[in-house]
């Protein structure tokens, strides 16, 4: 014993107390079979799932990621990402096109004005269309909108100036 | 039951029962014995494992248990601990103990959890072994004409985890680990990834912190 633990003599003699500290009877006798009988319970449950839900990459991935929120956060910052990019090509080529790879054709744009502007129902707002896009649009090719094709225009606003007589 | 001070289990433990086990057992060089259960645990025999479970469980759960102050949540960590292990045996390269490896898994979980649990911690301290009404430096700190005279051994312990709790989770564990457990220096260097110099360091600081927080309990 050094001279460090006899200045604590009376600390070592009280920590000695947590040594009688015992889990309830029995405990040790059965905590093994809890941790083979887990083990087990996990292996069968991944065969039965299948691939991807034992212990193969899929699972070791699973597992990195439960316990590691960090890891958690990273992979589903990359998932995103990796989504917004795919979106953004997809939305560019459908936007060049007009057309989504497998559904039908989008309406024209001379369906479109008609629907905007004479067939509305009872009368009602006569609301100013786009005209047509012509040119080809993406997020690299911006359309801004004319100020004679907003809602304004058609309300013919005149400028006002007021002056006091005295 | 288990030797207090050892940790290791008496004879009323379950009998060992499966091959690997028995071959293990019966050899007299316990450091052979480990790595032999070990190889058989990486090639999937659980009665090896099982093997090696009942060898540490006593050790890494006092472990944990003297870190938390808690049953539920030493149960659960060390039974985590233990199969995080079995799953990470394949990568197991034994260039330290496998008792070292299976330490640093349940210390590493143990300081994670309870950096979670920070702001809600919860004692629920396991009963007092009967044993403790003999030991004659317990008796000796319960004894007349001290602060501590109307104190039971119960209440000393609950006072005692108050403090142990007042600690940092590295202060906590060096304490555990050299005087709960009785591990040396070097040892609990090996377990924490540190060195010595800073084992030394954090146990007298630990210790001036628990003697402060007690010294109504002190001589």
């Amino acid at each position: 014993m050094n001279s460090g633990d006899q200045d604590f003599e009376q600390l070592r003699k009280l920590l000695k107390v947590k040594r009688y500290e015992q889990p309830p009877p029995g405990y040790f006798n059965r905590f093994s079979d809890s941790v083979i009988n887990r083990l087990e319970r996990d292996a069968e449950s991944g065969r039965a799932a299948g691939f991807g839900a034992g212990w193969g990459w899929w699972g070791a991935l699973r597992r990195v990621l439960a316990e590691n929120p960090i890891s958690a956060g990273i992979f589903a910052v990359c998932g995103i990402m990796m989504l917004v990019v795919g979106n953004s090509q997809y939305l560019d080529k459908y936007m060049a096109t007009g057309q989504i790879a497998g559904l039908p054709a989008a309406p024209s744009s001379a369906a479109t004005h008609d629907m905007a502007g004479t067939s509305a129902p009872h009368g009602g707002l006569q609301i100013a269309s786009a005209p047509a896009v012509e040119t080809m649009v993406s997020s690299v090719n911006p359309v801004f909108m004319n100020a004679s094709d907003s809602l304004l225009s058609s309300l013919n606003v005149q400028p006002v100036s007021y002056t006091f007589n005295h | 039951m288990t030797d207090p001070a050892t940790g290791k289990a008496s004879a009323d433990s379950k009998p060992v029962e499966r091959p690997v086990e028995r071959e293990a057992a019966s050899t007299e060089v316990p450091e052979v014995a480990e790595k032999v259960l070990v190889e058989a645990a990486r090639r999937g025999d659980m009665g090896a494992y099982d093997a090696l479970i009942r060898r540490y469980q006593e050790r890494i759960y006092a472990t944990v248990y003297h870190m938390t102050s808690n049953h539920e949540d030493a149960n659960d960590l060390t039974q985590e601990a233990f199969i995080k292990a079995f799953q990470a045996l394949k990568s197991f390269k034994g260039g330290s103990s496998f008792y070292t490896w299976i330490y640093r898994i349940a210390v590493n979980k143990t300081i994670n959890f309870l950096k979670q649990r920070k702001n809600h911690a919860a004692m629920s301290l396991n009963d007092l072994d009967f044993n403790a009404e003999h030991d004659p430096d317990l008796l000796a700190l319960i004894s007349d004409n001290t602060p501590r005279r109307d104190l039971g051994l119960s209440e000393l312990a609950e006072k005692l985890n108050g403090a142990m709790q007042k600690l940092s989770e590295h202060h906590r564990l060096v304490v555990t680990l050299h005087d709960v457990q009785g591990l040396s220096h070097e040892e609990i260097a090996n377990i924490m990834d540190c060195n010595v110099g800073t084992v030394r360091s954090r146990l007298f600081y630990a210790r001036q912190q628990l003697q402060a927080y007690l010294s109504d309990y002190l001589k």
